[in-house]
């Protein structure tokens, strides 16, 4: 099966997101997070899966979105890139995506803020506009570093 | 070169021989399927060349011979462009049998046998229109064939013995011993005598040689054995014993005769000057074979022959002491075996290559395989500990008593699966420290100071990982070492010190640590310079009290030496901060201490394993953590201890007369705000931690749960760097907990509350 083009969709704070299938380990529904202490507030901890230790985000906080407290149906979304894990608490997993390359257009220059600098590429869906994650990003924790600008040039395709 | 380096030279040899003969055969096979191209004989050349390359360069002699030959053969083929005969295709095939077993009888340490001559002379006769390999053919004694060896294993030891010495000083030695011999021999009886003398010496030389020739490649291909020998004397007497008994059933003992009936073949004939390898041992054979010759002949060349025999012999001999023990001092101790040598009874001479052949009779087997899969394997079998844990913890619930015994057992075997599959990444430290001692002899020479290495405790096993990452920082250490503290030789005398700077490294080992310390005699570098320093580049202020550890611990702060330092007397001891960061990055840690006495001395401790500890589950709140059990020495409950309170505001607590902070893991955590005031006693359990070298103190957890071995898992990227945590613990019941290391936790805090009260630190809220 040709992966390139599928996206696993989630939702968080009622906005979708997706996240390249083949970035995607696995997806599990419930798992105890133990605390990490002197982690900033978007970590949430770790959890064992499978003999890894694998950190886990609160992404709603990562996103710096505000708190909706329907905490009903947490997913985690276990990530993989380059060899590095990480875990993803999400509202809810929805579905596998098939969005061909033409539909994807970068992420709007003009804004660095919240989910924006985790953006790789937005996508117009029949129903709704989706952002898709760079799962590359999203494991370059460092909260100071400034958000990256670039390909402002294509933006206004 | 030393005794294990050798062996595991051989071993890599071996294997590798081995990889090329499978490729060789393939080559061998696909020439009866096609008609070969050139490079397939090149191809096949190429592989030969090789092998013979590292044949002759680990003085087989034998081997490289035949490989030699087997080679010619190769070309001469190749050269005519002839296609391969199915005799030519069988004669390679025999010839690449005949490697085989060659290889096969060195790892099982057998003598090899000199089948290969036949062999040479059918490939010779298969292309004797061939003119030209004839000529550059390389002789070879077919039955003193065992000179040979010993002239290459000479080669290889006065060359290599001296491990220390420059080249200079190696030839100034070799010079003294052929000296020593020289006067030695002027002293002896008339010619007669000599002769007889001369006899004598070639009968024992043989004897020798053939022993030597076994023994030293068995010697250095089975270290644990040769370890075991120097570390008791008695299982050497015992051997002793064996060979005054008469058990000497080698088959070497029966070419004794054949050779010492002078029965050479004048092979010099054939010896070629252009001869590319072994052209010590060349040297050697001739030395024998002239001699043999010219028995009756001049005073002169008899006094000279036996000179050089002897000097043979006394290196023969100092093989047999020197070899195994650590060569530090060989080359003092090799003049003095050459003026013991004369006393010395035969027997004794040959006792410790005979008693090496009886306690050593195989190589260790041994199969390569990539770290990536042992680490594969590592992980499963670390998975499998987990599960075995989560077992363990609710066997209780068992109903069914033979489940129960079973999950039981298992569990003991789980546990030693997990030792001998963490002792699948431990490797010696021999190959460190060898580079080491380069690195010393060849800074020594640089900065012209005479500086001694001593190094003990180099068989230290320790995981891959760090022994890989260990050089770097100990490099780096030596230099600046040599570079700042030892000082050169008019500074050494105008202190009164021994000309030569010692710089002595020793690893201490400890059940699941190591220590390694580096010492040297140079000039010291006390708490007070370093106070001095520190305040000078405004580390600290001119009035703060610091604990000494503290004080020499800022060797290592980033700030705290530079290059363009100049006016102090800490000049130098740069790039400690760097030593320091890449120690801590394998989990260790680096001290420093002084004295005028003691010199200067840097511990660097070590974890042996990076994948498993001891480690006490605690609990806190709903939380449960683990710390390592090495940092805990005792427990305390509350009733069995007072809590005082000091100034109104420090709780402390006595434990055997040692006054200790008592602290709160809560707080340490950030979990709890500190308490408003004081209080006389405490809640759950108190941990006394005290790392060697560290303040202790007593931190207060509510209960502890549990001890157990845990494996390490390593934290993500994102949570690596965080000061206090160094990893999890997955416990009995699948659940992942934080390990603390927790003098870094309290560090830490010391070093918030210092900037806070200064003012000028920030500090992140909780």
């Amino acid at each position: 099966m040709q992966l390139n083009d599928h996206y696993m969709a989630f939702t968080v704070a009622n906005e979708q997101y997706a996240i390249a299938l083949g970035n995607i380990r696995e997806v599990i529904t419930s798992s105890e997070i133990i605390p990490v202490p002197f982690t900033p507030e978007f970590i949430l901890g770790i959890l064992h899966r499978r003999g890894q230790v694998i950190t886990v985000l609160d992404l709603r906080k990562r996103f710096s979105l505000p708190e909706t407290g329907d905490k009903s149906d947490h997913s985690i979304l276990i990530i993989e890139d380059n060899g590095q894990i990480l875990g993803l608490l999400v509202d809810s997993v929805d579905c596998v995506l098939k969005l061909e390359q033409e539909r994807l257009a970068p992420p709007p220059s003009y804004t660095n803020a919240g989910v924006m600098r985790f953006a790789d590429r937005v996508a117009q869906t029949d129903r709704q506009f989706v952002v898709i994650l760079s799962s590359e990003k999203l494991f370059s924790i460092d909260e100071t570093s400034a958000p990256v600008l670039e390909r402002s040039a294509t933006a206004i395709a | 070169m030393d005794v294990s380096e050798f062996r595991q030279i051989v071993e890599i040899f071996v294997q590798d021989t081995d990889e090329k003969l499978t490729q060789f055969e393939k080559l061998i096979l696909n020439l009866k399927n096609s008609n070969p191209s050139e490079q397939h004989w090149d191809s096949m050349c190429r592989l030969i060349k090789n092998l013979k390359g590292s044949a002759a360069a680990l003085g087989f002699s034998e081997l490289a011979h035949f490989t030699h030959q087997l080679e010619q053969f190769l070309q001469s083929i190749k050269s005519r462009h002839s296609n391969s005969s199915p005799a030519t295709q069988e004669l390679l095939v025999e010839a690449k049998e005949f490697i085989r077993n060659q290889i096969d009888n060195l790892k099982s340490g057998k003598n090899t046998n000199s089948a290969g001559e036949t062999l040479i002379l059918a490939m010779q006769r298969a292309h004797n229109t061939q003119t030209q390999y004839q000529t550059i053919e390389l002789p070879r004694p077919p039955v003193a064939g065992d000179i040979w060896f010993v002239g290459d294993d000479l080669k290889a030891e006065l060359f290599e013995l001296p491990e220390m010495p420059t080249p200079l000083g190696e030839d100034d030695h070799r010079h003294n011993l052929l000296k020593t011999n020289e006067q030695e021999s002027i002293t002896a009886s008339p010619i007669v005598a000599k002769i007889a003398a001369i006899q004598e010496e070639i009968a024992r030389l043989t004897l020798l040689a053939a022993q030597v020739n076994h023994s030293t490649v068995q010697a250095a291909t089975v270290q644990p054995e040769t370890a075991k020998l120097v570390a008791a004397p008695d299982a050497i007497q015992e051997q002793n014993e064996v060979v005054t008994n008469g058990q000497q059933t080698d088959s070497s003992w029966q070419q004794i005769p054949t050779v010492s009936s002078g029965d050479f073949e004048p092979q010099a004939n054939t010896l070629s000057s252009a001869e590319p390898y072994s052209n010590e041992s060349m040297h050697f054979s001739w030395t024998e074979q002239d001699s043999v010759e010219v028995l009756s002949a001049t005073q002169e060349q008899a006094d000279a022959f036996i000179a050089n025999t002897q000097a043979i012999q006394a290196v023969v001999n100092s093989v047999t002491p020197a070899k195994l023990e650590n060569n530090e001092t060989q080359l003092r101790n090799e003049g003095q075996t050459v003026e013991s040598d004369k006393a010395q009874d035969p027997n004794s001479e040959m006792t410790l290559p005979i008693a090496l052949q009886n306690s050593v009779s195989t190589t260790e087997d041994s199969v390569k395989v990539s770290l990536n899969r042992v680490d594969t394997l590592l992980k499963f079998i670390n998975e499998m500990v987990i599960l075995q844990g989560i077992l363990d913890e609710n066997r209780n619930e068992i109903e069914n008593p033979l489940l129960k015994k079973s999950v039981l057992q298992m569990s003991k075997i789980v546990r030693e699966l997990q030792e001998v599959s963490t002792s699948l990444r431990m490797v010696n430290l021999k190959p460190v420290f060898s580079k080491l001692q380069r690195l010393i002899r060849e800074s020594s020479l640089r900065l012209n100071k005479e500086i001694d290495a001593k190094i003990t405790g180099e068989t230290t096993e320790i995981d891959k990982t760090i022994a890989d990452k260990l050089y770097e920082p100990l490099a780096g250490l030596t230099r600046t070492i040599m570079d700042s503290a030892l000082e050169n030789f008019e500074q050494r005398s105008r202190s009164g010190k021994p000309r030569v700077g010692t710089v002595s490294v020793n690893v201490l080992s400890q059940a699941r640590s190591i220590v390694i310390e580096i010492r040297d005699d140079g000039k010291d570098f006390t708490t007070e310079m370093i106070r001095a320093k520190a305040i000078e580049r405004g580390l600290i202020s001119a009035f703060e009290q610091l604990p000494e550890e503290k004080i020499r611990a800022l060797i290592f702060h980033v700030g705290f030496s530079t290059k363009s330092s100049e006016s102090s007397v800490a000049q130098g001891w740069t790039g400690l901060h760097e030593i320091a960061t890449q120690i801590e990055s394998l989990n260790g840690r680096i001290e420093f201490n002084s004295s005028r006495e003691q010199g200067n001395c840097f511990r660097i401790l070590l974890p042996r394993s990076i994948t498993v500890i001891d480690g006490l589950v605690v609990k806190l709140g709903r939380e449960r953590y683990v710390v390592a059990k090495s940092q805990v020495i005792e427990s305390l409950r509350p009733h069995e201890i007072d809590v005082k309170i000091l100034h109104g505001q420090t709780e402390v607590i006595n434990v055997r007369g040692q006054t200790l902070p008592l602290l709160y893991l809560s707080q340490l955590l950030k979990k709890a705000p500190p308490p408003s005031r004081p209080r006389a006693t405490f809640d759950g359990v108190a941990l006394v931690v005290h790392e060697e070298s560290k303040p202790p103190f007593a931190l207060v957890v509510d209960d502890i749960i549990s001890q157990q071995r845990v494996v390490i898992k390593t934290l993500g990227n994102e949570l690596k760097n965080i000061a206090g945590l160094c990893g999890a613990a997955v416990l009995g019941d699948g659940k992942p907990a934080i390990i603390l290391d927790l003098n870094e936790l309290v560090n830490n805090q010391n070093d918030e509350k210092s900037k806070n009260k200064h003012g000028n630190g920030v500090h992140k809220a909780a």
